[in-house]
């Protein structure tokens, strides 16, 4: 291989690592802010049930929910899991999706369904990377329960 | 030729489904009951295994969760001055637990053809796969997603590779792959890492056989591959890929890529690439030009 290519190489594969370690502490908008506070994140639950009443994959999930209940619950949930000024009184993950069996293919599907509605209301995609890091994590709480 | 033949027919038969694909339902493709992000699926290598160009990755072919399976052919092209690769393959994974793939590699050499006036001008090999996910998840795992795999494959012109000093005409690689898709971890966007460890004894990934005169036995090889998401359609990245080194006749050097690959939507992967291969069997410095494209079903 060529030296210069080498070193264009190891540059970038070190700058990938550096920027990945610094990244948190890098000054930037709160990501309660970047979302647009709470009506933001009001907007981006209302567009999901939207995508998800579409959504073949899971829609008859939510045959029985009581969807005013279901966006309250999850509005306040992500305001507080980006730490916005919100208080959640809801259940635990777990314990919202126990004994449903949810499977690794709906919950593909819900956070597909997601990305969508925050493509739709033409969230910059670092805000929509930056939520998904945070709800990411709930994986182990809500699939197989 | 026929291999050409074969190349250039799937390579249009994957145009007309990427091209019916991107007109009729570019949109309804978002929602296909495919249900793993989009790029999750990552493009097919040269080998055939999903991955990226020439490192392969621990995610597996297709879009298929857990509930699912899924399925991609590709067809690839390889160009640097004096050598010319073209791949056609396709792979099949279930439950997102377990790939298997197949590739047919056919390297035409026409410089060396009239550099040593050998009787071929072109080297074809077969390669089968399988692969499964043992642990972890790309996204939704601390740890990252972890797979194992072998490849076995099978040189069908080893006349030259032979002449050269391999020892065999066909080996299996061994490959410990982990790979992590990091949410927002470079400046907000998603950054894919990736490292396979190979166990080999394959001279040019068997194109020039197995094993060599230096050196017969199989040995551990580092392979890494970094990229960023630029959306959720861009990825751009570099790939490495440490060789073997078993032939006192022809040296072989390391391998690397930087790439840029293209995923409109969950049924088309375009990959195209800038190439260093070092120096190919007598020829230095071969950089060029990679194309892939692959449809998922």
């Amino acid at each position: 291989m060529s030296k210069k290519f080498e070193k264009v190489f190891i540059s970038m594969f070190l700058c990938f690592f550096i920027a990945s370690c610094t990244n948190q502490s890098l000054q930037q908008q709160s990501l309660y802010d970047a979302l647009g506070q709470y009506e933001g994140i009001t907007n981006i639950t209302h567009q999901l049930i939207l995508v998800i009443a579409q959504d073949e994959r899971v829609k008859h999930r939510y045959k029985d929910a009581n969807m005013q209940r279901f966006k309250k619950g999850l509005s306040d949930y992500i305001c507080v899991a980006v730490a916005g000024p919100c208080e959640y009184t809801g259940d635990t993950m777990q314990m919202v999706h126990a004994g449903h069996n949810y499977t690794n293919t709906e919950f593909n599907a819900i956070v597909d369904d997601l990305i969508l509605a925050m493509e739709q209301l033409g969230i910059p995609v670092a805000t929509q990377n930056r939520l998904l890091a945070k709800l990411a994590p709930t994986y182990k709480d809500v699939v197989y329960q | 030729m026929t291999m050409t033949r074969n190349f250039l027919v799937l390579t249009m038969a994957l145009v007309c489904y990427v091209s019916n694909a991107a007109i009729l339902d570019l949109k309804d493709a978002d929602t296909i009951s495919r249900s793993r992000l989009l790029a999750t699926g990552g493009a097919s290598t040269i080998e055939g295994a999903a991955g990226g160009g020439i490192v392969p990755m621990a995610v597996l072919a297709g879009y298929g969760a857990q509930e699912e399976q899924g399925a991609a052919a590709f067809g690839s092209y390889v160009d640097t001055s004096d050598y010319q690769l073209e791949v056609i393959g396709g792979s099949w994974s279930w439950r997102n637990r377990i790939e298997l793939s197949f590739a047919q590699q056919e390297l035409t050499h026409d410089s060396l053809t009239a550099a040593l006036s050998l009787p071929t001008d072109s080297i074809s090999q077969r390669i089968i796969a399988a692969k499964v996910r043992v642990a972890g998840d790309l996204i939704y795992t601390a740890m990252p997603q972890i797979s194992i795999g072998a490849q076995y494959k099978k040189n069908l012109d080893f006349l030259v590779p032979a002449a050269v000093g391999a020892q065999a005409d066909s080996g299996t690689d061994v490959n410990l792959t982990a790979t992590k898709l990091i949410l927002g971890g470079f400046f907000d966007r998603n950054l894919l890492l990736n490292t396979n460890l190979r166990y080999t004894n394959a001279n040019q990934t068997g194109l020039v056989g197995f094993g060599g005169d230096k050196n017969d036995d199989k040995e551990l090889m580092v392979e890494a591959s970094a990229g960023v998401l630029l959306n959720r359609h861009w990825l751009v990245g570099t790939e490495y890929r440490q060789k073997p080194d078993n032939l006192s006749f022809i040296k072989e050097d390391h391998w690397q890529t930087a790439f840029v690959g293209w995923f409109p939507n969950k049924r088309i992967a375009v990959v195209a690439a800038y190439v260093d291969l070092g120096g190919v069997a007598t020829f230095k410095d071969q950089t060029g030009w990679y194309l892939s494209l692959q449809g998922s079903f």
